[in-house]
C-alpha cells in the first residue's frame, strides 16, 4: 500500500482519497478510522447547538422518539434519525446493538455474557450497555474479522 | 440459519445422549425410528420458536432476564408435551405434563448452560480482540 501525502497552502479542504481494487478487511478497518477521525455530529444541549467529534461520541440512544448523542459525560439531543444515524454511520467503529441504540466499538473496555445471550458492554466511562442478542454478531464483526 | 440448525443439533445431541443414558436404567422408550424423529421434531420446533420470541423480545425492546427465562420454559414445556402427546408417548392430560416435568428439568439447564458457554467463549474472544487492540494503540 502505497501513501500519498500532498500539502499545499493553496488547498482549502483536507480529501482523503482512497484508491484500491479489493477492500480487504485492513483496508475497511482503515476507512473505519478515517471516518472516526474526521466526521461530527452537531448535538443540541440548553439550545446551543455544538459540533461534536465522532471520535468523541460514546454512543446514541432513543428514548420517547428523540434520538440523544452520549459523550464521556455530557448528553446532547440530536435532530437526527436512528436510521439516519445508522445509514451515516456504515463503514465505522459504531454499530447498533439494541432497537435503539448505537454504540462507537472503539469505545467498549471489556464485555461480560449475560444468561439471558445477550452481551453486557462496559464503556471506558465505566456505563454499561446491553447488547441484544438479534445484533451479537454484527457487534462481533466489529472486533473479530 | 446457523444459529437454528446449531441449537437444533446441539439440542438433539443432548437428548439422544439422555435418551440413551436412561435407557441403560429403563427409565426412558426403546430407541426406535420414532424416537429420533420425535426429537428431531422437538429440537427443531424449538429452536425456531427461540428464534421468533428472539425476535419479537428484540422488536419490543424486551432485555428482562426473567421474561426470557419463563418464555424459553413455556415453549419447551409446550413443544414437548404437544409432540409426545402426539406421538403417544404421554397421555393428553395434566398427567401427560406432568410425566415430562423429569426430563425437562434435565435438558433444560443442559442446553441453556450450552447457549450461555457459547456466550462466554463469544464474550472472551472479544475481550481478547480488545486487548490486543488496546496494545496496538
Amino acid at each position: 500500500m502505497k501513501l500519498l501525502i500532498e500539502q499545499s497552502t493553496d488547498i482549502q479542504e483536507t480529501e482523503i482519497k482512497i484508491v484500491c481494487g479489493y477492500m480487504d478487511d485492513r483496508l475497511k478497518r482503515l476507512i473505519e478510522q478515517i471516518k472516526l477521525y474526521t466526521f461530527s455530529f452537531v448535538g443540541y444541549s440548553d439550545g446551543i447547538s455544538t459540533p461534536i467529534a465522532l471520535e468523541n461520541i460514546y454512543y446514541f440512544d432513543t428514548v420517547d422518539n428523540t434520538v440523544f448523542i452520549y459523550t464521556k459525560d455530557k448528553v446532547y439531543s440530536s435532530d437526527k434519525k436512528l436510521y439516519e444515524l445508522e445509514e451515516y454511520l456504515s463503514n465505522s467503529p459504531f454499530t447498533r446493538i439494541s432497537k435503539s441504540c448505537i454504540i462507537n466499538t472503539s469505545v467498549v473496555a471489556s464485555v461480560r455474557a449475560h444468561f439471558n445471550g445477550r452481551i453486557e458492554a462496559t464503556l471506558t466511562n465505566e456505563e454499561k450497555l446491553i447488547v441484544s442478542k438479534h445484533y451479537i454478531q454484527e457487534f462481533k464483526r466489529k472486533f473479530i474479522f | 440459519m446457523k444459529k437454528i440448525l446449531n441449537i437444533t443439533f446441539g439440542s438433539f445431541t443432548i437428548m439422544m445422549i439422555l435418551f440413551t443414558f436412561f435407557r441403560q436404567f429403563d427409565l426412558a422408550p426403546e430407541i426406535n425410528n420414532e424416537t429420533v424423529l420425535l426429537v428431531l421434531i422437538i429440537s427443531t420446533s424449538i429452536a425456531l420458536l427461540m428464534e421468533l420470541s428472539d425476535k419479537i423480545q428484540n422488536h419490543y425492546d424486551i432485555s428482562s432476564i426473567w421474561i426470557d427465562l419463563v418464555v424459553r420454559i413455556s415453549i419447551c414445556y409446550v413443544v414437548v408435551f404437544i409432540a409426545c402427546a402426539s406421538f403417544g408417548v404421554v397421555s393428553f392430560s395434566l398427567f401427560g405434563l406432568w410425566e415430562i416435568t423429569p426430563t425437562l428439568i434435565l435438558c433444560f439447564p443442559l442446553t441453556y448452560f450450552y447457549t450461555v458457554y457459547m456466550n462466554n467463549e463469544l464474550a472472551e474472544s472479544i475481550n481478547q480482540a480488545i486487548q490486543k487492540r488496546n496494545k496496538i494503540e
